[in-house]
């Protein structure tokens, strides 16, 4: 008897990702605090505004869901990750290209070396899982003849010849992440080396890759996995997610046709208006729907009558994806209105991805030491339940703390107000040392 | 020689730590045999993915071991049926505030 848990990798490696996503996340909080004026003007070349948004997508989300994705893909689909000596190079490769880069963005100098390593470290990233979730299968436990309805979740399933939508949005993840950072090389080589005539066009692509393809992929597909598993619901019809799932592809595959014939044809959209990316704006926000119908369906079904705060952060995460989608709407219909970006990004990538990763993380941390530290012991000697090793009153108060700071962000951006962008770091940074001493706290239990 | 009772209370020291639920009452022990000094269970889990689920199966194996006069113990997992949230005993569901 063999089980997919025996595969995983030692708890060192998902924790070193997670713990120093948790890092970064209170550097970038400290950040807003102290360049709070700087995030009030026109941002996408100033060097404040790269650095924070390259250490929020590549050094808290990216680094957060590798972790994740090095933990969990080898128990979703029963196989020994391929190689642990890769995800513990990648590590430390990721970082030095991430400092470099980061530093780069600072200092207005050139980032290709930072984002060079960065690049090869994603590559061996993607490589090592990969490889796990393609190499030949027949190691798992034996499938007794599970029947499963098309469309109907029965659990988390692999092995039942029917497909599973949180793989599917993980590997869809994983082909985005491999194109944006093309992407962002020639973005970047289109800049400097002016190899394009309108790089821009470029960078757009970049951008709308790595938020949409990249990090909502990545945490659609982990929250059609984890919160069904935390809320014990099973059963219920799969509709909305799939729908979701071709909607937002096909949104995707939209707006990077608008942004490439704003590339190929220099003045394609004369006036600033695009009927073809209004059009994957619009598909985006259906698709952002779909996942919100989605996730109701999930919660309704739900076994478990109390919702813990670990969840109402993934819940609050749905209404800001929802919120992104509406302003990029906006954003296409109203010729591209810059602070109205901004908001996009901040409610997309802080307030969708972020809630939810924090959410998630005050439930996988305590599974994970629990698993490494108790479970030796289950049945033989008294062990604490995982809810037990964390602060519940101290999460409540995070979520709101999170959710003021969320909000007065967009709106200190959308006003251009130093002050209340200040506030807003305030409390950014206040929820990301209570997070962090909640996370710390679990691996003295 | 134990009872297959005797199995079963022993297995509900199996305690799931994210619900604080025993195997047992969770549904998740589908059939305890018992011959002579050899006990066989067969279980399932709640679902495939869950990270904590080697520690469920180990666990059971561990508390049979420990007692008198077992000499043997098989857990076999199975999937077969596939486990619902149905399967809880319905005092627990009651006493959980469960749906």
């Amino acid at each position: 008897m063999r089980l997919a848990t025996d595969r995983s990798p030692g708890l060192t490696i998902p924790f070193r990702y997670l713990f120093t996503g948790v890092a970064v996340l209170l550097l970038v909080s400290a950040g807003i605090v102290l360049h709070a004026q700087a995030l009030t003007g026109y941002f996408f070349r100033s060097p404040v505004f790269l650095a924070l948004t390259h250490l929020i997508t590549l050094g808290w989300i990216t680094l957060t869901i590798m972790g994740a994705m090095f933990q969990l893909v080898p128990v979703v689909t029963e196989k020994a990750l391929f190689s642990e000596r890769v995800a513990r190079a990648v590590y430390y490769l990721y970082l030095v290209g991430l400092v470099l880069l980061v530093r780069a963005f600072v200092s207005d100098t050139s980032a290709g070396m930072g984002a060079g390593i960065v690049s090869a470290a994603i590559v061996l990233f993607l490589s090592d899982i990969a490889v796990t979730m393609f190499r030949r299968a027949g190691q798992g436990p034996a499938v007794t003849g599970a029947v499963v309805p098309s469309g109907v979740h029965q659990g988390a399933v692999s092995g039942t010849g029917r497909a599973d939508l949180a793989v599917w949005y993980v590997r869809a993840a994983m082909v985005f992440l491999l194109m944006t950072v093309v992407m962002g090389s020639l973005a970047a080589a289109g800049l400097h080396r002016h190899i394009v005539d309108n790089p821009l066009a470029l960078l757009s692509m970049h951008m709308t890759i790595a938020g949409i393809g990249w990090v909502c992929f990545a945490v659609i597909g982990f929250s059609f996995r984890l919160v069904p598993m935390f809320v014990l619901s099973h059963g219920y019809d799969e509709t909305y997610g799939w729908t979701s799932f071709a909607m937002l592809l096909t949104g995707l595959v939209l707006l990077v046709l608008h942004f490439t014939l704003e590339l190929v044809v220099p003045g394609f959209w004369p006036d600033g208006t695009s009927w073809l990316g209004l059009a994957g704006a619009m598909a985006i926000l259906a698709g952002i729907v779909g996942y919100t119908l989605q996730m109701r369906v999930i919660f309704r079904n739900r076994v478990r009558r109390q919702i813990e705060p670990a969840l109402w952060f993934t819940i609050c995460a749905t209404a800001y994806f929802v919120i992104a989608g509406a302003a990029l709407v906006w954003m296409f219909a109203f010729r591209y209105p810059i602070r109205l970006g901004s908001v996009t990004v901040i409610a997309g990538l802080f307030g969708f991805a972020g809630m939810y990763i924090i959410g998630m993380m005050h439930k996988i941390v305590p599974f994970l030491h629990w698993y490494n530290k108790y479970s030796s012991g289950i049945g033989t000697r008294e062990v604490p339940m995982t809810r037990d090793m964390i602060s519940g009153p101290l999460t409540w108060v995070q979520l709101f703390v999170f959710n003021a700071g969320m909000v007065l962000l967009a709106s200190g951006i959308l006003t251009g107000t130093g002050s209340v962008i200040l506030v807003s770091g305030v409390l950014l940074f206040s929820g990301s040392l209570m997070f962090a001493w909640n996370m710390v706290n679990v691996l003295r239990t | 020689m134990v009872t297959q009772q005797e199995v079963m209370k022993a297995l509900e020291a199996v305690i799931d730590p994210e619900l604080g639920l025993n195997i047992v009452e969770m549904g998740l022990v589908y059939g305890v045999k018992v011959e002579n000094d050899q006990v066989h269970v067969s279980m399932t889990l709640s679902a495939r993915a869950c990270p904590l689920h080697g520690s469920m199966l180990s666990g059971a194996e561990n508390v049979i071991k420990r007692m008198d006069g077992v000499k043997a113990v098989v857990v076999e997992l199975v999937w077969d049926p596939p486990w619902t949230p149905d399967m809880i005993a319905p005092e627990t569901r009651k006493r959980m505030g469960f749906r």
